[in-house]
């Protein structure tokens, strides 16, 4: 593959950093419109009930000037999850809800001149609940004595599988067993939820939202309030991070109704527990896995049993655990696997999309259940995976789209390499003392790039080149503070020869945007997205060719452009800009296309982590001393952008390891309800994260490359539980590996 | 309707008159830690405050017969920094450093530390093994002096009337012979509130204990003092041996006295190793010194 | 209540709730929207800003307690050519992505500084403890405060 590239894998600065760095990127709390009101959303501090509401203390209280309740709002059911109309999905949720499911459920919502008075608003509001048993967790869920909807609270359940996985575990020689859990986890976007809206002169409704897709808001105001898609303008605006925790719309529908209902321009906002408790989290799941392999270290066959916690509401609860299924399927070679996944309701914060959607999930107890299937055999973790691990071009056993290059295994055997991992193995427990214990852990992990094989992948791009020498790409993107703007920008600079400086690229909004299926998620913004920005700017730079061949009578072959500039040996430079220019003066044209680019496939990615902790087995705090997480993404369009999704990857993934959870008492409260409780990873329990980047490129992937934010959640966490159990010689599955579980594991050692 | 009235005093003698027309609604204010954060959780906007930071006497830390005396605005970051404090109350300086994060330590006060009462405050196990006193005023003036460990009474609770502020906090420094440390843990390495702590202050002579005082946090209503592990520190020789067997007397400890509370199994571990780290402290002290 | 306090530079007196968080009062009545809420508990340092050079969190402080004091924000820095090296570093070195952290970080990067010209990386770590980020890991940041205590100019 040609390697010579100008502007794919450069460290080019990013347009809006400074910017954000001089306070001056307007995020949605820092944008006021005249005339607006505020708003507050009354959570519902109940579980499970129904809720009634006198309105008139609250109306009482100076400046505020609207309560709306259940009784106001439209009764069009919707399901925040649904990205396009034809996703499958349950329909139960309620611009404002009459029957609360967990606390935190939006039940009212007050608003006023004033932060200040919306906030005493919320204070004075009179709300009595009729309540229900509440079902917290997936074992009083599976009971099924107190239903949340429907007549079960089973809420999605699918079997997959390959192979015979019954009867193969007959021939066997070992198999190995090990039951975990993965917790709740918060977002912990530093910028909290918020949403403002507006009506602009033509009646339509203006919906400025830090989200992901904004078709799917459009789509979802659409369906609850029985408005025309045309006339909702859905604008992405600058997030104060996502990590899938704005890609369902929350406060939308609410905000968007009130400007509606109001005529004026209405901001809602959550605090940092508001967020925590009434947003969405990473579902929790309880996991038990079966493995059957033999004395050479083959894997024979798999049984993986998934319990998913999927909170109040249907939301993800299929999608979920559909996405973590899958992932099962393409990391190791595995003849006879069964999948048996079921997701619940239960009365705690719905599930939603969480940065990697279910692999961090499925891979934090598999990844221990291979270390103890080699420990098992005193064979070298990294050895086993190896002699199971996928090889590039490999089919999807259950048929799913085929695993493109995949290259875990270089993953695996580079990453060895450069830890050290054979001599540190062999040494770690030198550094042993009394009070301190050492170990080395391993950990590979996959994820996808996009919905290719499931749902519609396609996007639509609109380029031209305008006479002012700029480039202008429109398509539906959102950058959720991962650079995806410069992404396009790199992959449209390298096919036009030109700086990224001269290339715009608006984000999503439904009035300019051309449409697209399913957003900035599930990992599919580079390959699809790129992808797309890659095939347009060929096109148009064929168009501007062809165009210059008819003003200056020359074949394409004489032509040279670069920097920006286009010419002949017989012509003078000219801009791309003077070209477009004269195309209108001469030719009555213009340089703009517009291409439709369906996704060519879903290939996987890959990632192997390498770690060693320090663990205290006194207090049971741990310590990350070193990790290394090797990438398998094909080619990096910008290091410093890929380097940062590692690094940043790694402190979610070590948090859900060891520190963090969203934790609800038996009555259905929250008791980690801000960050003194709720413990993210700060900067002196960050290790320094060393990356290694297999670049050996995708072939449908623009400039081969394939996606890398998803995929950095996912294995850093399994290898520092996997260090934590050579460490302790214990098998602690449960997540996250509290101090408090760490001495537990010890003592019953 | 209740008025809003600040007012920032500037010497005692103004605090004093602020405190005459303090009403039920007004709170004193002095790093503002917990109180602005309380007021906006519970969403409470018509209050009076008494902002007792402008009063530069209470921001003093001063060497006085013998006697430290710290003003009661003292902020956390000034424990830490305070060369005073560095040599007279080391454990003083380690317990402050540990306290929340830099931004919060250049806020909160020790006078703040104590009138909120925390269970696992963490200068106040500090105050408690060095018998630190309190003086106190109230709204005519008058001063009285009593034992932090008397003016806490329970979460949350003092002996602290209506109209009364602590002003200043008196220690007396550790002599020459004498060694003392502080150490916590808590849900990660920093800025995170104790599960468990304690303090140990020793006196040592040619490496004989001769005296202790040892009180460990978290593990009751207010720091437990543990005459348990005084008794077993007092006339013996300081040294590895010593630590092991006072590494099991805290497990000993915290099952004395949480006996049914669940965290007991946790902390009966974790105590070893703030007991360790004290060890561990003094020792490196004591190397110093030497 | 009237205050008189210096406001990034500007000496001003102003009649203001002194019931007000101080974030509130920054980013309400002086409009300056670096301040940034994440929390309102004094956990996250997003709306970090300087009280006479020293970080704080300005949601754990009443607007009425600066009279008498200084205040500076990302946008005194700006005016004083004091950010120009600090945000560069942290641009060219990737230390910003979603960028909601990112003053607050800068203003406890810029307290250190006051307090101490050649801190250690350590040193440096520990200034940042009460900065959450959830979109770097901290190793950018870190590495862009180093370079600006190198003295490390970027274009």
């Amino acid at each position: 593959m040609n390697k010579n590239f100008r502007y794919i894998g450069k460290r080019i600065e990013r347009d809006d950093s400074l910017d954000k760095a001089r306070g001056k990127a307007l995020y949605l709390d820092d944008i006021e419109k005249n005339n607006m009101l505020h708003g507050k959303i009354y959570m519902s501090n109940k579980p499970h009930a129904f809720v009634s509401i006198n309105k008139e203390s609250a109306l009482k209280v100076e400046g505020v000037t609207h309560v709306f309740t259940y009784e106001d709002v439209p009764k069009n059911l919707y399901c925040s999850h649904q990205w396009f109309p034809g996703a499958d999905v349950v329909e139960d949720e309620n611009i404002l809800q009459k029957k609360a499911r967990f606390v935190g459920d939006r039940i009212a919502l007050i608003l006023g001149e004033s932060k200040e008075a919306v906030n005493k608003g919320i204070k004075a509001l009179e709300v009595s609940y009729d309540e229900l048993e509440p079902v917290i967790g997936i074992d009083e869920a599976k009971k099924d004595r107190s239903i949340i909807n429907g007549d079960t609270n089973l809420a999605f359940s699918k079997i997959l599988s390959c192979g015979d996985a019954d009867s193969a575990f007959n021939e066997c020689d070992y198999i190995i067993e090990d039951e975990g859990s993965t917790p709740k986890v918060h977002h912990s976007a530093i910028e909290n939820h918020g949403c403002l809206s507006e009506m602009d002169e033509f009646n339509n409704i203006v919906v400025y939202a830090p989200c992901q897709v904004v078709f799917q808001v459009r789509h979802i105001i659409a369906k609850a309030l029985d408005y025309p898609y045309s006339k909702i303008r859905v604008k992405k605006i600058t997030i104060g991070g996502s990590f899938g925790g704005k890609g369902m719309p929350i406060l939308e529908t609410v905000c968007a109704f009130a400007s509606l209902k109001t005529g004026r321009p209405v901001k809602i906002t959550m605090n940092r527990s508001e967020t925590i408790m009434g947003s969405r989290s990473r579902n929790s799941t309880r996991i038990k896995i079966k493995t059957g392999f033999n004395k050479d270290g083959k894997i024979i066959a798999r049984k993986i049993d998934a319990e998913v916690d999927g909170g109040g509401h249907f939301t993800n609860a299929a999608a979920v655990t559909m996405a973590m299924g899958k992932k099962a399927f393409r990391l190791y070679k595995i003849k006879n696997q069964v999948f048996n996944g079921k997701s619940y309701y239960t009365n705690t914060v719905p599930g939603g999309a969480c940065r990697g959607y279910g692999s961090p999930q499925i891979h934090a107890i598999s990844e221990i259940n291979i270390d103890n299937c080699a420990k098992k055999i005193n064979m070298d973790p990294v050895k086993f995976r190896l002699i199971n691990a996928v090889d590039p071009g490999d089919k999807d056993p259950i048929g799913a789209p085929e695993l493109g290059n995949a290259r875990i295994k270089d993953c695996l055997i580079q990453g060895a390499e450069a830890f050290n991992w054979v001599e540190r193995k062999k040494h770690i427990k030198r550094k042993n003392t009394s009070r301190y214990s050492y170990g080395i852990g391993v950990a590979a992990g996959t994820h996808g790039n996009g919905y290719k094989g499931a749902f519609p992948d396609f996007t639509n791009v609109n380029i031209s080149i305008l006479p002012n020498n700029r480039i202008w790409i429109k398509i539906g993107i959102h950058d959720l503070g991962c650079g995806t703007v410069l992404t396009m920008q790199q992959i449209a600079a390298e096919v036009f020869k030109i700086s990224t400086k001269n290339i715009d690229v608006p984000q999503g909004d439904t009035f300019i945007s051309p449409y697209d299926s399913a957003g900035t998620q599930a990992s599919r913004v580079t390959f699809v997205c790129g992808g797309a920005v890659k095939k347009a700017s060929e096109v148009i730079v064929n168009k501007m060719l062809e165009n210059y061949t008819k003003l200056f009578g020359c074949s394409l072959e004489d032509i040279i452009y670069e920097d920006g500039y286009i010419w002949t040996k017989n012509n003078d430079k000219i801009s791309y800009g003077d070209l477009a220019d004269l195309v209108e003066s001469k030719l009555e044209s213009n340089l703009e296309v517009s291409v439709k680019y369906n996704s060519p496939g879903n290939p996987a990615v890959y990632a192997a982590s390498f770690v060693e902790v320090k663990v205290d087995n006194y207090s049971g705090l741990v310590e990350v001393e070193d990790i290394l997480a090797v990438h398998d993404l094909g080619q990096a369009i910008n290091k410093t952008l890929v380097e940062g999704q590692i690094e940043g990857g790694a402190q979610m993934s070590i948090g859900m390891a060891l520190s963090e959870e969203i934790e609800y008492r038996k009555d259905g409260t929250v008791k980690t309800d801000n960050f003194s409780k709720y413990h993210i990873i700060n900067s002196p329990s960050m290790p320094q994260v060393k990356s290694l980047l297999i670049e050996d490129g995708e072939p449908g992937g623009p400039f081969g490359a394939k996606s890398v934010g998803e995929i950095t959640a996912v294995t850093p966490g399994p290898a520092v539980i996997n260090a934590i159990n050579d460490a302790l010689s214990c098998n602690i599955c449960d997540h996250p590996a509290t101090p408090e579980r760490i001495i537990k594991a010890v003592l019953n050692k | 309707m209740n008025k809003s009235i600040f007012t920032a005093p500037k010497s005692l003698d103004e605090l004093k008159t602020a405190l005459s027309k303090k009403t039920h609604n007004t709170y004193i204010v002095a790093g503002g830690t917990d109180l602005a954060v309380g007021m906006n959780k519970n969403k409470i906007y018509d209050f009076s405050l008494i902002d007792i930071t402008k009063i530069k006497e209470l921001k003093k830390i001063e060497y006085k017969d013998d006697l430290i005396e710290i003003g009661s605005c003292v902020r956390m970051v000034d424990l830490e920094d305070n060369e005073i404090i560095n040599k007279y109350v080391p454990s003083l300086s380690k317990a402050a450093s540990c306290i929340g994060s830099t931004q919060i330590r250049n806020l909160a006060t020790i006078g703040g530390n104590i009138a909120n009462a925390a269970q696992c405050a963490d200068t106040v196990a500090v105050l408690f093994a060095f018998d630190a006193e309190v003086e106190i005023i109230n709204s005519i003036g008058e001063i009285r002096k009593e034992l932090v460990y008397d003016v806490i009474q329970g979460i949350g609770q003092t002996t602290l009337k209506d109209d009364e502020v602590i002003i200043k906090v008196i220690v007396k420094g550790q002599e020459a012979n004498e060694y003392s440390s502080f150490s916590k843990i808590g849900a990660r390495k920093t800025v995170t509130i104790s599960k468990i702590n304690a303090c140990i202050k020793l006196a040592l002579n040619d490496n004989k204990i001769t005296d202790s005082r040892v009180y460990i946090g978290s593990i009751g209503v207010k720091a437990v003092r543990s005459l348990l592990i005084e008794n077993a520190l007092n006339n013996k020789v300081f040294n590895e041996e010593l630590k092991e067997k006072i590494l099991e007397l805290g497990s000993k400890q915290v099952l004395d006295s949480i006996p049914k509370r669940k965290s007991k199994d946790y902390k009966k571990i974790a105590v070893k190793g703030i007991l360790d780290d004290i060890f561990c402290d003094i020792e490196k002290r004591r190397n110093l010194d030497e | 209540m009237e205050i008189k306090a210096t406001i990034n530079g500007d000496e001003i007196v102003k009649n203001i709730n002194p019931n007000k968080r101080l974030v509130d009062f920054l980013r309400d009545d002086m409009n300056l929207k670096s301040v940034k809420e994440g929390c309102s508990e004094g956990e996250c340092g997003a709306c970090t800003v300087l009280l006479d050079k020293k970080a704080v969190t300005s949601c754990t402080l009443f607007a009425g307690q600066i009279d008498g004091c200084e205040i500076t924000t990302v946008e005194g820095l700006e005016k004083t050519g004091e950010l120009e090296l600090i945000m560069k570093s942290f641009s060219k070195n990737g230390a910003i992505q979603c960028g909601f952290c990112t003053p607050g970080m800068i203003m406890s990067a810029k307290a250190l500084f006051y307090k101490n010209s050649n801190p250690s990386k350590d040193e440096i770590i520990k200034a940042i403890e009460g900065n959450l980020c959830r979109c770097t890991g901290y190793n950018k940041i870190v590495k862009s405060i180093e370079e600006v205590r190198d003295g490390i100019e970027h274009e």
